[in-house]
């Protein structure tokens, strides 16, 4: 499989504080790769580096097969950026700040660009200063999708959009991205925007990576067992590999599960019991468990 | 045909899209040669991403329940006549798994009998009611 | 070099360029039509206070056109004006796109920080080497054609040279401190500190040599002739250290 982003051990210091720690991790060619992680936690900086707005302390990173470090403007221009809230030359017009980029880019789709300003409603002849937060973010995504970049990277990008717009967004991103076999970086703490799209998820806390693995593994191994026996059981029971956590109120327990569920299972149905669910996580409800466990 | 995801569900988006297909065939909804929308149609009407889509047609095709033609797209399959071994397996898994929960529900065999060949006499007509023409020894 | 950002750093820059233009010729013009009205002036004002305020020179100064226009163009205004204006064209352009947010936009487009950085300096020097020489070939076009004077323009052009290459070097210091300290006033502010303790030194005898603004009037050259081949070079000198300098610490910057 081919990767669009490799990073190994990557790291970046600000003073003494670990921005980014040891970060490794592949988002293969063609996928949405959903990066999340509380506020604070490095995904700016992690992007930073990507784009060569920041240099790694330490490590090596590899966008669509080139460093991050020697190869950065060869990588800009297969890249599309939206950055959470994007200042532009306030003084240029919407056309202006168009005909400013283009000329920068190997490729450049005038009919895209057309499209989506029409879609929007986008003025171009208005002065970017007296956009909306939401225009100026919309204009950002249309200038990230004219170069047809091979990665679109979205740092916090729906965040100033409302519901409605923000479902729009990612309907644009599908299309003109993502079914293009183009891939997406998708860097967000709106769990629900990237559990929708999202078919990788990583997990970043305190600069850490804390989990990284396909979203619908996540969904399927990371569950919540509620199981009330009918007579006292073995605490060793609980102490097999898969089960995470748990918390016991008499002969009531509540597990957190993260793979072997089956085995689980099978073990736990051979005492006598009244009640045995399995209790279904979402993504938000996995995220804050991970988050918080990680922070014991 | 009206396909719904809760994408803030615990099940995987693919698991919801899978079973709602199946469903569909199995009750006649999507009926035999009946196309498919594309992997991208689909993808962007429930705005999803569109491997999630791909992976649950590829998953449907291997289970039979669906055909893809290269370039033309994909139909709904032509219901299995024969019943293999690994048929077999799953159909016998899928019973197992009713016997088991309701011993844990404490119904007795017997109950389990009566509400089993009930719920068989609801189910037939719908869904057995194309087959039965097709096939001649019933 | 870039030209799409060429046209970029030219647009941001154009009401400095027309205001710095304007101030500078109409200083350029006023230079030359004033020359009658101070001479007069001067006659009526006792001989004894004159030469112990203004000393030999203002006295000399009126009985040579060329001298005079020398003495307050490149010795005065345009070396003082020059000055501010090459400190306010630096100041922004990188300490701007760092305030302003924006560098973050134009560094992730495909573009090399060096060339970046190379049209921005190349931006403000042609900004200031227009302002100067289009203010100065005013004035000596109308002094020539339009008064009753003649000036030696041959001179007056190789002495403006040098102011032109004394200002570019503070331009080059300015863009250093702009590229260092992310606010534009404070870049302009460091900057105008430094000129000052130029200026300082220029008053002790033994630092009088570092005293940029002595060579930038061209005195040497205007007065006695002699072109000051080793100052001009090191002017050169210090405009390609000050830019290499601005240059490597932007290449390293972090955004």
């Amino acid at each position: 499989m081919n990767l669009a982003i490799e990073f190994e051990n990557l790291s970046k210091n600000f003073g003494e504080k670990k921005a980014v720690d040891n970060l490794s991790l592949q988002v293969p060619e063609g996928s949405i790769f959903g990066f999340l992680g509380p506020n604070g936690a490095g995904k700016t900086t992690t992007v930073k580096m990507m784009l060569g707005l920041l240099r790694p302390d330490g490590g090596r990173g590899r966008v669509l097969n080139r460093d991050i470090g020697r190869e950065s403007e060869a990588i800009r221009s297969k890249v599309g950026y939206v950055a959470e809230v994007q200042e532009m030359y306030r003084y240029m017009t919407v056309q202006e700040i168009i005909s400013f980029c283009k000329p920068f880019y190997p490729h450049w789709n005038d009919l895209l660009v057309k499209k989506y300003l029409d879609f929007f409603q986008l003025p171009a002849r208005e002065k970017i200063k007296s956009l909306s937060k939401g225009m100026k973010t919309q204009l950002a995504l249309i200038l990230g999708m004219a170069p047809e970049p091979e990665l679109l990277v979205l740092d916090e990008p729906t965040s100033g959009l409302d519901t409605i717009n923000r479902q729009e967004f990612l309907r644009i991103i599908l299309e003109e991205i993502a079914v293009q076999g183009k891939t997406v970086f998708l860097s967000s703490h709106l769990l629900h925007d990237v559990e929708r799209v999202a078919d990788q998820v990583a997990i970043l806390n305190q600069g850490k990576l804390i989990d990284i693995r396909p979203i619908d593994n996540l969904k399927t191994s990371v569950k919540k067992i509620r199981v009330v026996f009918q007579k006292d059981v073995p605490e060793e029971l609980f102490s097999q590999p898969g089960i995470q956590s748990y918390t016991r109120e008499e002969n009531a327990y509540l597990l957190s599960v993260e793979d072997n569920l089956q085995e689980i299972l099978n073990s736990l149905k051979k005492y006598p019991y009244f009640v045995l669910d399995i209790i279904n996580q979402n993504l938000e409800e996995i995220f804050i468990e991970k988050v918080r466990r990680d922070q014991e | 045909m009206w396909y719904y995801v809760d994408p803030h569900s615990g099940i995987p988006i693919y698991v919801q899209l899978k079973e709602q297909i199946k469903k569909a065939v199995a009750t006649g909804l999507l009926t035999e040669g009946e196309q498919m929308p594309s992997v991208r149609e689909l993808a962007l009407q429930l705005t999803i991403n569109p491997n999630t889509v791909a992976k649950v047609y590829q998953e449907l095709e291997r289970e039979g329940v669906i055909q893809t033609a290269r370039g033309l797209g994909s139909f709904v399959a032509e219901r299995r006549k024969d019943f293999g071994l690994q048929q077999e397996g799953s159909l016998d898994s899928a019973l197992e798994k009713l016997m088991v929960e309701a011993y844990q529900l404490s119904v007795d065999a017997d109950t389990l009998y009566e509400r089993f060949v009930k719920k068989l006499t609801t189910w037939k007509d719908r869904l057995w009611k194309g087959v039965r023409d097709n096939e001649p020894g019933h | 070099m870039n030209s799409i950002l060429l046209r970029k750093e030219l647009r941001e820059a154009r009401w400095k360029i027309v205001l710095g233009t304007a101030i500078l010729t109409a200083t350029a013009l006023f230079i030359p039509l004033a020359f009658n009205y101070i001479k007069d002036l001067i006659s009526v004002l006792p001989q004894e206070q004159l030469e112990k305020y203004g000393g030999i020179m203002t006295l000399n100064i009126f009985n040579d056109f060329s001298l005079y226009l020398w003495s307050q163009w490149n010795a005065k205004n345009l070396t003082q004006i020059g000055t501010i204006l090459a400190v306010l064209v630096g100041m922004n352009l990188i300490a701007g796109e760092i305030s302003g947010r924006t560098a973050g936009f134009l560094l992730t487009r495909p573009v090399s920080r060096r060339s970046v950085f190379l049209t921005k300096a190349l931006a403000g020097m042609l900004t200031i080497i227009f302002m100067v020489w289009f203010a100065t070939i005013i004035m000596v076009v109308v002094v020539n054609y339009f008064m009753p004077y003649t000036i030696d323009a041959g001179r007056l052009f190789l002495t403006t040279v040098l102011t032109t290459l004394g200002l570019l070097v503070l331009f080059s210091l300015t863009l250093l401190f702009s590229t260092l300290i992310d606010e534009p006033v404070k870049a302009g502010g460091a900057t105008l500190l430094i000129i000052l303790l130029i200026v300082l030194f220029g008053w002790f005898g033994p630092l009088r040599f570092l005293n940029l603004f002595n060579y930038m009037s061209g005195a040497r050259y205007f007065l006695g002739g002699i072109f000051p081949v080793v100052p001009a070079a090191v002017m050169c000198g210090s405009i390609l250290v000050l830019s290499i300098a601005g240059l490597s610490v932007f290449e390293k910057k972090e955004f």
